[in-house]
Formats: C-alpha cells, structure tokens, sequence
C-alpha cells in the first residue's frame, strides 16, 4: 500500500484549545477516503491541512512524499483538487472560464484550456455548447456541483479535497450526483479525501471510512468493517442501529445468492417475483419482506441466475460476523 | 459587441447635448419665451458650449484625481499591509464629504487663491467618500466561498484581486463612481465663487444682478450635464456586468 497522504502524529492548536490531536493516518493512492464525524470533531480541519488551507501545529504531514511545510502553497494547492460545499463558482466567470482556472493559472494554452473544460463538462454530464458560455446564477444548484467537480479535476490532480460537496443539493439530486461521482471515480481512480456528516453517504461512496470525534480518529476501517465491528459505543451510535442493513447496502444480491446451475423448470412456471442481480442486498431485503418466500435473481438480459430468501441473507449474514476483521 | 454598442450609443448621446449648448439662438427664443426680452436673459460673457466644456473638465480632472486616489487607496486599505488604516481611511473620507463644499472653497482661497486650483481640491475631497466607501463595500461583500475556493484551487494575493475581487467589486465600485462624478458636476456650480469658471458663471451672476433667465439656463445645463452623466454610468455598469 502506497500512501498518497500521511499524516504522522498531526496536531492543530488553536490558542489553548487542541483541535486536532495525535492524528495518525495513511491514505492510500486510488482511494476514496471519508473523514465523518459529529460537527466540531476536525474533519474540515484535517482536511484543510492537506492543501496548507491551514499549516498544523505538530506533527509531520506528507502529501506523495512531500512535507506539506516545506512545499510551496500556492503550487501544492494548484496540484490538489478542490471542492467545497457552497461550491465557490465564481460568479462572474461563464462555466468555461470556471472550469479553467487553475489551468489558466497554470499557463496553458486557450485552445488546450477550452478542449479540457469540454471534457470534463461531458465528463460530468453536461453539454459544453449548451452550458459553456452560462453564468453559474443560470444553472440549477446539481449543475453547479458537477462544474465544480469538474473545475477541480481540471489539470489533472492526483489528489481531490472534497468538503461536503454535495451537502447542499436536495435528496434526490444528491443521490443522483453520488451514483455519477462513483461512476467518475472508478474511470479516473484519484486519491479523495472526502468530508461529510452523512453516514449514508460515506457507507456509500467510501473505499474507508475514519470517524472522528473531538479532534481524534474514532474508527479507520473498511465500511463493511466499521459497520460490522464498531470499535466503541460512539461509533456504534453514530453508524446507528441500522447499521447491518448499511453493511447490506453495498453488497450485491449476487454475491449472496442461492445460484442455478442450469434453469429449473419449476422456476420457469412458477410467480416467483424476481430481483436484478446488481440490485443491492439492502433493497432486495426490503423487497422480501414485501413478497415473502423468494425471489428470482436475474441477470441483465432477464436470464434466471439464482434464487434468494430470508433464510440465504440471514446465513450469510452470519458467516461475515463469524470472520474478524 | 455589447460594450462597443453602448459605448456609440452614449458617445452620440453626449455629442446631441453638446451640440444642444451650441445652439445659442434656440436658448435665446427658449429663454426669452419663458422670461421676457427684459433684461436680455441669454448669458452674454460666454458662450453656453464654452461654459458647459469649462464644467465638464473642471468636475473630469477633479474625478480623475478621485479615480487615481480612491480606487488604490480603498484596495490598499483591504489588503493585510494596509488594514490597520482601513478605520481611519473610512472616516477621514466621510470627514472630507461632511465639509460643505462652499466651506473648502473658502479655506482653500489662503493657500491656493483665486482659481481653479481652489475648486479642484474642494471638488476632489467632495467626490472622494462616495467612490472610496463604496469600493470598500464591493471588495468587502465578495464572497467568502469564492475567496477559499480560489485560495484553494492556488490563486495568490495578486491573482486574488485581479481576477476575482476586482471584478466581483465592479458594480459597487462603477455605482461610486457615478454617485461621485454626478456630485461634482452638481458641486462644480460654485466654481465662480473663488474665480473659477463653468457653468455657475450664469448662475452667480443671476443671482446677483437678479437675472433670471441666467440663473434658468446655467441651471438646466448643470442638470442635463448631471442626468446624461448618470445615465451613461449607469448604461457602462449594466453591460460589463453581465453576471449580475
């Protein structure tokens, strides 16, 4: 495991007051890591270190290598991408021009400039000749998001700071613009570091999750794990009482079904109410406990692949809580 | 496109009001229609062309010496070396707009005497407070997630201001502008007083030798001079900032 980001015993004081304490994390190259914890704990914080946002205290904090303190800001900031929840478009500047900022600080050529913001604009799904030319005040609070997606990964940075980016877009767009951010993720493989305060969310989009509390790391696991293995009655509260049907959430009904060999007859005349295979095992629970019995799986062309019940979820269930971490 | 559109629109503008002062025989029928042939009220020092240019350029110099002070005075005093005169800038500029203007005529006749040198420094610390605050506002109400945003995306302080807090200060800075320049226009009518030329010549003397007709033409000039002012600034404002 290559670490983009470590942080080695990093502490921030304010004045008297410690805001972060000791922390000690690696964030591996290509990963999505979620920093989540009540408001107050130092996830913002952390975060801001990491593009010299705001210079720690003690410790040592190595971005691909490079001690924050002795790299240059303005350069290191111009190599990070950067989000944050009010998105900061600039109001003045068309869409284009928003997405290249960094590369005209950069000194990049117009041509070039203009062909990448297209990209990206497509990238994120928006038509570069039907939004390029806007101002930010003409787009819907989703579309900003996604320009500002877009504008940080601009020239290219290995790594993404992103604080709440989507915190401020209703329910049904956020769902909608973390589903095309996973989407981007998985096709761009970036190192982000991720804020929010949305344990959905971080369960998720993370590859890890690291809860914090009062300017110390709680939990840094897996969210199967952290979901699975709360290490303390905080993280068990805060990942809340539902927290199997979270862990459920990101495994596929596939990898828990009952699979067919070859088509059984039985299933070819019978009602059994069917599921996709992609489906999640949280909603094919929850479509269960409406049906009763069990449900077809079946894969994307409609051919049966397995068959899942109650019983299969609650056996599997089982054998994960019977391995350790 | 739309700028150079405006820009011929208001330059014609300002071309048919000038061209309106030219026409001495149609103020004379105006003024003798409205205020009798006795005593003769068209103004007969100066023509009202000549007058209205004297006006124009006595409240334009005093204007550019606003522009060339206020604007890098009201930058300095945001940036961190300049902050800890931001309090003192503030109220010395408003000190130097509660002065009656009549008053820094008066006690710049001392030092400067009888001349335009007077009215150019009454008329610069009047127009000063309007331009200055109002810069002070527009660079103070820029958006403190679009300063982190370019903070963090590596726009140093220069980069900061050029491209971000200059251009976002525009619509405040441009209505300070306005305010002030037609506040001169208006102010520069006591030029006379201490020797100075312009448009309040026809005025004061009108005043004084109860001729109304003199005091009704300097006075329309002064307005029409002061609304077309307003008029373009206001016209330059809406079109170099689409966004808002």
């Amino acid at each position: 495991m290559t670490a983009a980001i470590e942080f080695q015993g990093v502490e921030k004081r304010y004045g008297t007051t410690l805001a972060l304490e000791n922390i000690t994390l690696e964030v591996p190259k290509g990963e999505l890591v979620v920093l989540i914890g009540p408001s107050g704990c130092g996830k913002s914080t952390l975060l801001r270190l990491v593009n010299r946002m705001i210079e720690p205290s003690g410790g040592k904090l190595l971005v691909e290598g490079q001690n924050v303190l002795e790299a240059d800001a303005v350069r290191l900031r111009r190599s990070i991408g950067y989000v944050i929840q009010s998105i900061g478009l600039f109001p003045h500047m068309t869409i284009f021009e928003n997405v290249e900022v960094v590369p005209s600080l950069l000194n990049w050529d117009k041509l070039k400039k203009r062909s990448r913001a297209a990209e990206l604009l497509n990238m994120v799904g928006l038509e570069p000749e039907k939004f390029g030319s806007r101002y930010p005040k003409q787009l819907s609070g989703g579309q900003q998001q996604r320009v500002g997606i877009a504008r940080a990964l601009a020239a290219d940075p290995q790594i993404l700071l992103m604080d709440e980016p989507f915190g401020a877009v209703d329910p049904i767009t956020r769902e909608r613009l973390q589903e095309e951010f996973l989407r981007i993720q998985r096709e761009i493989q970036k190192t982000i570091l991720f804020v929010t305060h949305d344990i959905d969310e971080a369960v998720k989009l993370a590859d890890r999750i690291c809860l914090m509390r009062d300017g110390k790391v709680e939990q840094y696991a897996t969210p199967e794990n952290l979901l699975a293995y709360p290490s303390s009655d905080f993280v068990r509260d805060f990942v809340g009482a539902d927290r199997e049907l979270k862990r459920l959430g990101r495994v596929s009904v596939a990898s828990l079904m009952r699979p067919v060999a070859k088509v059984d007859i039985r299933f070819q005349t019978s009602e059994t109410a069917s599921v996709l295979g992609t489906l999640s095992a949280r909603d094919a629970l929850s479509r269960l406990l409406e049906a009763g019995g069990e449900l077809l799986v079946l894969d994307a062309q409609g051919g049966i692949i397995g068959t899942i019940s109650l019983n299969d979820l609650t056996v599997a269930n089982m054998d994960y809580r019977q391995r350790k971490p | 496109m739309k700028l150079a559109r405006a820009l011929i629109k208001n330059a014609l503008l300002w071309a048919a009001l000038f061209g309106l002062f030219a026409w001495q025989d149609g103020w004379k029928i105006l003024l003798e229609t409205l205020m009798g042939r006795n005593p003769p009220p068209l103004f007969n020092r100066a023509t009202l062309l000549q007058l209205a240019l004297e006006h124009i350029s006595l409240a334009g110099l005093a204007m550019l010496g606003v522009l060339i002070v206020g604007l890098p005075l009201a930058v300095w005093v945001t940036r961190s070396t300049g902050k800890p005169f931001l309090s003192l800038v503030s109220s010395l500029t408003a000190l130097g707009q509660t002065f009656p203007p009549v008053a820094v005529l008066f006690l710049a006749l001392p030092i400067f005497g009888f001349g335009s040198t007077s009215v150019y420094l009454a008329l610069f610390l009047y127009g000063l407070l309007p331009t200055v605050s109002s810069t002070l506002v527009g660079l103070s109400s820029v958006n403190e997630n679009a300063r982190d945003a370019a903070r963090g995306m590596g726009m140093n302080e220069g980069q900061m201001l050029v491209r971000l807090e200059l251009p976002l200060a525009l619509p405040a800075v441009l209505a300070g502008l306005r305010t002030s320049f037609v506040l001169l226009i208006a102010t520069a009518a006591l030029a006379p007083l201490v020797g100075a030329g312009g448009l309040g010549q026809p005025i004061i003397a009108g005043l004084s030798v109860n001729n109304l007709g003199y005091v009704l033409e300097g006075a329309v000039a002064v307005a029409l001079l002061a609304l077309l002012a307003d008029y373009t600034l206001r016209d330059l404002e809406r079109t170099i900032t689409p966004w808002a």
